[in-house]
Protein backbone atom coordinates (compact mmCIF):
# COMPACT_ATOMS: atom_id res chain seq x y z
CA UNK A 1 0.00 0.00 0.00
CA UNK A 2 1.28 2.92 -1.21
CA UNK A 3 1.69 5.83 1.48
CA UNK A 4 0.03 9.20 1.09
CA UNK A 5 2.93 12.46 1.63
CA UNK A 6 1.79 13.85 4.75
CA UNK A 7 2.27 17.35 2.72
CA UNK A 8 -0.66 16.78 0.85
CA UNK A 9 -3.01 16.06 3.73
CA UNK A 10 -1.28 19.30 5.50
CA UNK A 11 -2.35 21.18 1.94
CA UNK A 12 -5.68 20.19 1.68
CA UNK A 13 -6.13 21.00 5.62
CA UNK A 14 -5.34 24.61 4.56
CA UNK A 15 -7.08 25.39 1.76
CA UNK A 16 -9.94 24.08 3.72
CA UNK A 17 -9.41 26.22 6.60
CA UNK A 18 -8.66 29.02 4.47
CA UNK A 19 -12.12 28.70 3.04
CA UNK A 20 -13.74 28.57 6.49
CA UNK A 21 -11.63 31.91 8.26
CA UNK A 22 -9.02 29.80 9.52
CA UNK A 23 -11.54 27.24 11.28
CA UNK A 24 -10.68 23.43 11.14
CA UNK A 25 -13.83 21.50 10.96
CA UNK A 26 -13.00 21.05 14.81
CA UNK A 27 -12.80 24.75 15.40
CA UNK A 28 -16.07 25.34 13.75
CA UNK A 29 -17.79 22.44 15.58
CA UNK A 30 -16.84 23.85 19.06
CA UNK A 31 -18.11 27.54 17.56
CA UNK A 32 -21.05 26.14 16.81
CA UNK A 33 -21.76 24.51 20.06
CA UNK A 34 -20.82 27.89 22.01
CA UNK A 35 -23.50 29.44 20.05
CA UNK A 36 -25.95 27.00 21.01
CA UNK A 37 -25.32 27.63 24.74
CA UNK A 38 -25.99 31.59 23.87
CA UNK A 39 -22.20 32.57 23.48
CA UNK A 40 -21.28 34.41 20.44
CA UNK A 41 -18.03 35.01 21.19
CA UNK A 42 -15.97 32.94 18.80
CA UNK A 43 -18.42 33.65 15.79
CA UNK A 44 -18.27 37.45 16.48
CA UNK A 45 -14.09 37.32 16.88
CA UNK A 46 -13.84 35.13 13.76
CA UNK A 47 -16.62 37.09 11.70
CA UNK A 48 -15.63 40.80 12.47
CA UNK A 49 -12.06 39.77 11.83
CA UNK A 50 -13.29 39.50 8.28
CA UNK A 51 -15.88 42.04 7.70
CA UNK A 52 -13.57 44.64 6.07
CA UNK A 53 -12.38 42.21 3.39
CA UNK A 54 -15.64 41.38 2.40
CA UNK A 55 -16.45 44.89 2.13
CA UNK A 56 -13.39 45.49 -0.36
CA UNK A 57 -14.58 42.22 -2.04
CA UNK A 58 -17.90 43.67 -2.77
CA UNK A 59 -16.86 47.30 -3.91
CA UNK A 60 -14.46 45.63 -6.61
CA UNK A 61 -17.07 43.21 -7.77
CA UNK A 62 -19.77 45.10 -7.93
CA UNK A 63 -18.25 48.61 -7.99
CA UNK A 64 -20.01 50.19 -5.30
CA UNK A 65 -19.24 52.71 -2.63
CA UNK A 66 -18.16 51.59 0.65
CA UNK A 67 -21.35 52.99 2.91
CA UNK A 68 -23.47 49.73 0.45
CA UNK A 69 -20.78 46.82 0.86
CA UNK A 70 -21.14 47.70 4.70
CA UNK A 71 -24.19 47.66 5.53
CA UNK A 72 -24.47 44.16 3.01
CA UNK A 73 -22.07 42.85 4.91
CA UNK A 74 -23.70 43.69 8.07
CA UNK A 75 -26.88 42.07 6.72
CA UNK A 76 -24.95 38.82 5.50
CA UNK A 77 -23.31 38.46 9.50
CA UNK A 78 -26.44 39.07 11.20
CA UNK A 79 -28.24 36.15 8.61
CA UNK A 80 -25.11 33.93 8.66
CA UNK A 81 -25.20 33.81 12.32
CA UNK A 82 -29.41 32.99 12.67
CA UNK A 83 -28.15 30.26 9.38
CA UNK A 84 -25.67 28.90 11.97
CA UNK A 85 -27.85 28.83 14.41
CA UNK A 86 -30.84 27.03 12.68
CA UNK A 87 -28.06 24.40 11.65
CA UNK A 88 -28.26 25.33 8.39
CA UNK A 89 -24.83 26.01 7.71
CA UNK A 90 -22.19 23.03 7.25
CA UNK A 91 -18.65 23.27 7.37
CA UNK A 92 -17.64 23.63 3.58
CA UNK A 93 -16.83 26.46 2.02
CA UNK A 94 -18.06 29.54 4.73
CA UNK A 95 -15.84 32.40 3.26
CA UNK A 96 -17.57 31.77 -0.33
CA UNK A 97 -21.47 31.48 1.33
CA UNK A 98 -20.85 34.38 3.54
CA UNK A 99 -19.84 37.05 0.34
CA UNK A 100 -22.07 35.51 -1.86
CA UNK A 101 -25.38 36.06 0.92
CA UNK A 102 -23.27 39.69 1.21
CA UNK A 103 -23.72 39.54 -2.48
CA UNK A 104 -27.51 38.97 -2.42
CA UNK A 105 -27.99 41.73 0.06
CA UNK A 106 -26.37 44.18 -1.42
CA UNK A 107 -28.18 43.56 -4.79
CA UNK A 108 -31.36 43.69 -3.23
CA UNK A 109 -30.50 46.63 -2.04
CA UNK A 110 -29.50 48.26 -5.32
CA UNK A 111 -32.57 47.02 -7.13
CA UNK A 112 -34.53 48.62 -4.34
CA UNK A 113 -32.60 52.00 -4.94
CA UNK A 114 -33.23 51.25 -8.82
CA UNK A 115 -29.53 50.71 -9.51
CA UNK A 116 -28.23 48.35 -12.11
CA UNK A 117 -26.11 45.96 -11.34
CA UNK A 118 -23.99 43.02 -12.95
CA UNK A 119 -25.69 39.61 -11.95
CA UNK A 120 -24.54 36.30 -12.62
CA UNK A 121 -26.02 32.97 -11.58
CA UNK A 122 -23.63 32.34 -8.89
CA UNK A 123 -24.84 35.03 -6.74
CA UNK A 124 -28.37 33.29 -6.06
CA UNK A 125 -27.71 31.40 -2.83
CA UNK A 126 -31.47 30.82 -2.16
CA UNK A 127 -32.15 33.25 0.14
CA UNK A 128 -35.74 34.23 0.38
CA UNK A 129 -36.61 38.00 0.84
CA UNK A 130 -37.74 39.12 4.43
CA UNK A 131 -40.16 41.24 5.50
CA UNK A 132 -38.94 45.11 6.39
CA UNK A 133 -40.12 45.89 10.13
CA UNK A 134 -39.78 49.95 10.35
CA UNK A 135 -37.56 50.95 13.45
CA UNK A 136 -40.70 52.45 15.18
CA UNK A 137 -42.44 49.23 15.95
CA UNK A 138 -38.65 48.25 17.23
CA UNK A 139 -38.90 51.10 19.48
CA UNK A 140 -42.80 50.27 20.36
CA UNK A 141 -41.59 46.51 20.97
CA UNK A 142 -38.45 47.89 23.12
CA UNK A 143 -40.88 49.57 25.59
CA UNK A 144 -43.05 46.75 25.68
CA UNK A 145 -39.96 44.44 26.55
CA UNK A 146 -38.91 46.28 29.34
CA UNK A 147 -42.30 45.44 30.91
CA UNK A 148 -41.59 42.01 30.78
CA UNK A 149 -40.66 40.19 33.46
CA UNK A 150 -37.40 38.87 34.02
CA UNK A 151 -38.05 34.96 33.32
CA UNK A 152 -39.79 36.13 30.40
CA UNK A 153 -37.47 38.15 28.17
CA UNK A 154 -34.77 35.36 29.35
CA UNK A 155 -36.88 32.62 27.78
CA UNK A 156 -38.12 34.79 25.17
CA UNK A 157 -34.34 35.52 23.86
CA UNK A 158 -33.27 32.43 24.90
CA UNK A 159 -35.50 30.49 22.29
CA UNK A 160 -36.17 32.83 19.25
CA UNK A 161 -32.87 34.92 19.18
CA UNK A 162 -30.26 32.48 20.44
CA UNK A 163 -32.24 29.35 19.26
CA UNK A 164 -31.83 27.73 21.92
CA UNK A 165 -34.08 24.52 22.29
CA UNK A 166 -36.85 24.53 24.69
CA UNK A 167 -35.87 21.28 25.74
CA UNK A 168 -32.50 22.39 26.73
CA UNK A 169 -33.64 25.46 28.61
CA UNK A 170 -36.22 23.38 30.44
CA UNK A 171 -33.25 21.46 31.76
CA UNK A 172 -31.49 24.29 33.05
CA UNK A 173 -34.42 25.43 34.95
CA UNK A 174 -35.37 22.31 36.32
CA UNK A 175 -38.88 22.73 34.55
CA UNK A 176 -40.83 20.28 32.29
CA UNK A 177 -41.19 21.26 28.42
CA UNK A 178 -44.79 21.29 28.44
CA UNK A 179 -44.63 24.04 31.31
CA UNK A 180 -42.23 25.83 29.48
CA UNK A 181 -44.76 25.77 26.25
CA UNK A 182 -47.58 27.07 28.58
CA UNK A 183 -45.28 29.75 29.59
CA UNK A 184 -43.10 31.11 26.69
CA UNK A 185 -46.86 31.50 24.92
CA UNK A 186 -48.11 33.24 28.21
CA UNK A 187 -44.82 35.45 27.40
CA UNK A 188 -45.60 36.27 23.98
CA UNK A 189 -49.44 37.12 24.77
CA UNK A 190 -48.15 39.28 27.12
CA UNK A 191 -45.24 41.09 25.39
CA UNK A 192 -48.12 41.92 22.67
CA UNK A 193 -50.34 43.17 25.29
CA UNK A 194 -47.90 45.48 26.46
CA UNK A 195 -46.96 45.93 22.89
CA UNK A 196 -50.82 47.29 22.08
CA UNK A 197 -50.92 49.10 24.95
CA UNK A 198 -48.22 51.47 23.88
CA UNK A 199 -48.23 51.53 20.12
CA UNK A 200 -49.47 54.36 18.07
CA UNK A 201 -49.36 53.91 14.73
CA UNK B 1 -46.41 36.59 7.68
CA UNK B 2 -47.76 40.17 7.79
CA UNK B 3 -46.40 41.72 11.21
CA UNK B 4 -48.82 44.44 10.81
CA UNK B 5 -51.97 42.34 12.00
CA UNK B 6 -49.72 41.91 15.21
CA UNK B 7 -50.04 45.62 15.35
CA UNK B 8 -53.26 46.17 14.18
CA UNK B 9 -54.89 44.83 17.76
CA UNK B 10 -56.61 41.64 15.57
CA UNK B 11 -57.06 38.62 17.43
CA UNK B 12 -53.91 36.01 16.04
CA UNK B 13 -53.84 32.07 16.48
CA UNK B 14 -52.05 30.61 18.43
CA UNK B 15 -49.38 29.88 15.41
CA UNK B 16 -49.75 33.16 14.12
CA UNK B 17 -48.94 35.01 17.32
CA UNK B 18 -45.68 32.41 16.94
CA UNK B 19 -44.83 33.14 13.86
CA UNK B 20 -44.60 37.14 13.57
CA UNK B 21 -43.26 36.67 17.35
CA UNK B 22 -40.33 35.18 16.49
CA UNK B 23 -40.02 37.85 13.48
CA UNK B 24 -40.46 40.86 15.94
CA UNK B 25 -37.88 39.42 18.50
CA UNK B 26 -35.53 38.63 15.97
CA UNK B 27 -35.53 42.04 14.49
CA UNK B 28 -35.39 43.60 17.68
CA UNK B 29 -32.61 41.44 18.70
CA UNK B 30 -30.50 42.07 15.00
CA UNK B 31 -31.10 45.46 15.94
CA UNK B 32 -29.21 45.62 19.48
CA UNK B 33 -26.66 42.93 17.75
CA UNK B 34 -26.20 45.33 14.64
CA UNK B 35 -25.24 48.65 16.75
CA UNK B 36 -22.98 46.59 19.30
CA UNK B 37 -21.33 45.26 15.86
CA UNK B 38 -20.25 48.61 15.07
CA UNK B 39 -18.90 49.68 18.00
CA UNK B 40 -16.55 46.60 17.84
CA UNK B 41 -15.90 47.30 14.23
CA UNK B 42 -14.84 50.14 15.12
CA UNK B 43 -12.89 50.01 18.46
CA UNK B 44 -11.56 46.99 17.57
CA UNK B 45 -10.95 46.94 14.09
CA UNK B 46 -10.65 50.24 13.00
CA UNK B 47 -13.82 49.70 10.63
CA UNK B 48 -16.40 52.40 10.22
CA UNK B 49 -19.22 52.92 7.88
CA UNK B 50 -18.24 55.81 5.53
CA UNK B 51 -21.12 58.11 4.83
CA UNK B 52 -22.77 58.48 1.69
CA UNK B 53 -21.60 61.15 -0.91
CA UNK B 54 -23.70 64.10 0.10
CA UNK B 55 -26.24 64.96 -3.65
CA UNK B 56 -25.40 68.09 -5.45
CA UNK B 57 -27.37 71.17 -4.59
CA UNK B 58 -30.47 71.51 -6.85
CA UNK B 59 -29.74 75.04 -8.73
CA UNK B 60 -32.95 76.54 -8.10
CA UNK B 61 -34.01 78.72 -5.30
CA UNK B 62 -36.59 77.49 -2.72
CA UNK B 63 -38.96 80.34 -3.81
CA UNK B 64 -38.70 78.88 -7.58
CA UNK B 65 -38.82 75.10 -6.34
CA UNK B 66 -42.22 75.86 -4.04
CA UNK B 67 -43.68 77.93 -7.01
CA UNK B 68 -43.17 74.99 -9.50
CA UNK B 69 -44.94 72.95 -6.83
CA UNK B 70 -47.82 74.69 -6.12
CA UNK B 71 -47.83 74.88 -10.27
CA UNK B 72 -47.90 71.02 -10.43
CA UNK B 73 -50.24 70.16 -7.54
CA UNK B 74 -52.61 72.89 -9.28
CA UNK B 75 -52.58 70.86 -12.21
CA UNK B 76 -52.88 67.49 -10.51
CA UNK B 77 -55.79 68.44 -8.19
CA UNK B 78 -57.90 69.65 -11.16
CA UNK B 79 -56.95 66.97 -12.93
CA UNK B 80 -58.07 64.67 -10.42
CA UNK B 81 -61.33 66.86 -9.41
CA UNK B 82 -62.09 66.87 -12.83
CA UNK B 83 -61.35 63.17 -13.37
CA UNK B 84 -63.16 61.88 -10.05
CA UNK B 85 -66.32 64.32 -10.76
CA UNK B 86 -68.60 61.88 -13.33
CA UNK B 87 -70.88 64.06 -15.74
CA UNK B 88 -74.91 63.74 -15.37
CA UNK B 89 -74.82 61.97 -18.50
CA UNK B 90 -72.43 59.43 -16.99
CA UNK B 91 -73.87 59.23 -13.38
CA UNK B 92 -77.24 58.15 -15.94
CA UNK B 93 -76.30 55.68 -18.34
CA UNK B 94 -73.84 54.03 -15.04
CA UNK B 95 -77.22 53.98 -13.09
CA UNK B 96 -79.37 52.44 -16.25
CA UNK B 97 -75.98 50.12 -16.48
CA UNK B 98 -76.43 48.65 -12.86
CA UNK B 99 -79.98 48.24 -12.87
CA UNK B 100 -80.70 44.33 -12.17
CA UNK B 101 -83.51 42.39 -12.62
CA UNK B 102 -85.97 41.57 -9.49
CA UNK B 103 -85.88 37.76 -9.21
CA UNK B 104 -88.45 36.53 -7.04
CA UNK B 105 -89.53 34.26 -8.75
CA UNK B 106 -90.11 31.84 -6.24
CA UNK B 107 -92.76 33.98 -4.81
CA UNK B 108 -94.04 35.07 -8.19
CA UNK B 109 -94.12 31.53 -10.01
CA UNK B 110 -95.87 29.62 -6.77
CA UNK B 111 -94.67 26.40 -7.17
CA UNK B 112 -94.92 26.34 -10.86
CA UNK B 113 -92.42 24.44 -12.72
CA UNK B 114 -93.16 25.92 -16.21
CA UNK B 115 -93.23 29.32 -15.36
CA UNK B 116 -90.06 28.84 -12.88
CA UNK B 117 -88.01 27.79 -15.85
CA UNK B 118 -89.61 30.21 -18.08
CA UNK B 119 -89.03 33.03 -15.11
CA UNK B 120 -84.83 31.58 -14.75
CA UNK B 121 -84.45 31.69 -18.63
CA UNK B 122 -85.93 35.21 -19.14
CA UNK B 123 -83.32 36.31 -16.38
CA UNK B 124 -80.62 34.43 -17.88
CA UNK B 125 -81.48 36.02 -20.97
CA UNK B 126 -81.27 39.85 -19.42
CA UNK B 127 -77.67 38.67 -17.39
CA UNK B 128 -76.49 37.88 -21.01
CA UNK B 129 -77.67 40.90 -22.44
CA UNK B 130 -80.23 38.77 -24.77
CA UNK B 131 -82.62 41.66 -24.30
CA UNK B 132 -85.00 40.56 -27.10
CA UNK B 133 -85.23 36.62 -25.79
CA UNK B 134 -85.83 37.89 -22.50
CA UNK B 135 -88.51 40.41 -23.85
CA UNK B 136 -90.48 37.77 -25.12
CA UNK B 137 -90.60 35.50 -22.09
CA UNK B 138 -91.62 38.80 -19.86
CA UNK B 139 -94.40 39.36 -22.28
CA UNK B 140 -95.39 35.93 -22.81
CA UNK B 141 -95.74 35.75 -18.84
CA UNK B 142 -97.48 39.18 -18.35
CA UNK B 143 -100.21 37.75 -20.52
CA UNK B 144 -100.75 34.89 -18.57
CA UNK B 145 -100.10 35.19 -15.15
CA UNK B 146 -101.16 37.45 -12.07
CA UNK B 147 -99.07 38.47 -10.39
CA UNK B 148 -97.87 40.78 -12.86
CA UNK B 149 -95.75 43.27 -11.12
CA UNK B 150 -92.06 41.85 -10.98
CA UNK B 151 -92.50 41.09 -15.14
CA UNK B 152 -93.29 44.62 -16.06
CA UNK B 153 -90.34 45.60 -14.25
CA UNK B 154 -87.95 43.39 -15.46
CA UNK B 155 -89.64 43.85 -19.10
CA UNK B 156 -88.71 47.28 -18.94
CA UNK B 157 -85.28 46.96 -17.50
CA UNK B 158 -84.90 45.04 -21.11
CA UNK B 159 -86.57 47.86 -23.10
CA UNK B 160 -84.04 50.29 -21.43
CA UNK B 161 -80.71 48.65 -21.70
CA UNK B 162 -81.40 47.71 -25.99
CA UNK B 163 -79.41 49.11 -28.20
CA UNK B 164 -81.06 51.55 -29.25
CA UNK B 165 -83.23 51.98 -25.99
CA UNK B 166 -87.22 51.94 -26.00
CA UNK B 167 -87.53 54.16 -23.21
CA UNK B 168 -91.17 54.60 -23.75
CA UNK B 169 -92.54 50.87 -23.52
CA UNK B 170 -90.36 50.73 -20.52
CA UNK B 171 -91.89 54.00 -19.17
CA UNK B 172 -95.63 52.25 -19.83
CA UNK B 173 -94.18 49.07 -17.89
CA UNK B 174 -92.73 50.76 -15.63
CA UNK B 175 -96.21 52.65 -14.69
CA UNK B 176 -97.77 49.74 -14.75
CA UNK B 177 -94.51 47.90 -12.10
CA UNK B 178 -94.89 50.90 -9.59
CA UNK B 179 -98.29 50.49 -8.86
CA UNK B 180 -97.24 47.01 -7.08
CA UNK B 181 -96.30 47.26 -3.59
CA UNK B 182 -93.33 45.00 -3.10
CA UNK B 183 -91.24 46.59 -6.19
CA UNK B 184 -92.38 50.40 -6.15
CA UNK B 185 -89.39 51.89 -5.01
CA UNK B 186 -87.51 50.28 -7.45
CA UNK B 187 -89.70 51.03 -10.26
CA UNK B 188 -90.15 54.40 -9.18
CA UNK B 189 -85.81 54.90 -9.40
CA UNK B 190 -85.91 52.91 -12.74
CA UNK B 191 -88.84 55.08 -13.99
CA UNK B 192 -86.41 58.34 -13.15
CA UNK B 193 -83.92 56.89 -15.23
CA UNK B 194 -86.02 56.31 -18.03
CA UNK B 195 -87.35 60.09 -17.98
CA UNK B 196 -83.75 61.11 -18.20
CA UNK B 197 -83.00 58.63 -20.76
CA UNK B 198 -85.37 60.43 -22.81
CA UNK B 199 -84.19 63.84 -21.64
CA UNK B 200 -87.63 64.29 -20.12
CA UNK B 201 -86.15 66.19 -16.70
CA UNK B 202 -89.14 67.63 -14.97
CA UNK B 203 -91.03 64.33 -15.42
CA UNK B 204 -87.57 62.94 -13.81
CA UNK B 205 -87.23 65.58 -10.86
CA UNK B 206 -90.26 64.98 -9.92
CA UNK B 207 -89.90 61.09 -9.19
CA UNK B 208 -86.58 61.83 -7.91
CA UNK B 209 -88.05 64.33 -5.50
CA UNK B 210 -90.52 61.38 -4.49
CA UNK B 211 -87.71 59.13 -3.37
CA UNK B 212 -85.87 61.49 -1.85
CA UNK B 213 -88.71 62.51 0.41
CA UNK B 214 -89.67 59.22 1.37
CA UNK B 215 -86.01 58.37 1.42
CA UNK B 216 -86.51 55.16 -0.59
CA UNK B 217 -84.52 53.07 -2.37
CA UNK B 218 -81.33 54.90 -3.93
CA UNK B 219 -82.48 58.24 -2.47
CA UNK B 220 -78.29 59.44 -2.20
CA UNK B 221 -78.12 58.23 -6.06
CA UNK B 222 -81.24 60.18 -6.75
CA UNK B 223 -80.09 63.55 -4.67
CA UNK B 224 -76.77 62.98 -6.94
CA UNK B 225 -78.99 63.88 -10.10
CA UNK B 226 -81.12 66.06 -8.45
CA UNK B 227 -78.19 68.31 -8.00
CA UNK B 228 -76.97 67.97 -11.74
CA UNK B 229 -79.91 68.92 -13.24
Amino acid sequence: MKHQPAKNITDEKRTYAHQNFGLSEADFEEMLQKMKEGDDGLFEKIFLAQFEETISYLMYRYKVNQSSAYDATMEALLKFRKRLLEGKIAYFNMRFLFTQIAGQFLIASLKENNKSVEITVNDDVGEEEEEKIDDAILDYLDIAWKQLGEQCSKLLENYYYKKIALKEIAKKLGKSDVALRKQKQRCLEALRSFFLKQYKP
Amino acid sequence: MDHKKYTEGTELSGDELEAISEKLIQAKFDREKRKAWEHRLRDEYGVTRESTPKKKKFPFSNLAIAAILMCIAGIVTYSVVSYLTPSYDSVVNESIEQLITIDNHAVVTRGNKLVNEEVLAAINAYEDKKYDESIAIWKKLISSEKIRGTFHYNLALCYLQKTPPETSSAITNLEAARKTKTIQEEANWALALAYLQIDQKDKAKKVLQEIIQAKAYKYKRAEIILAKL
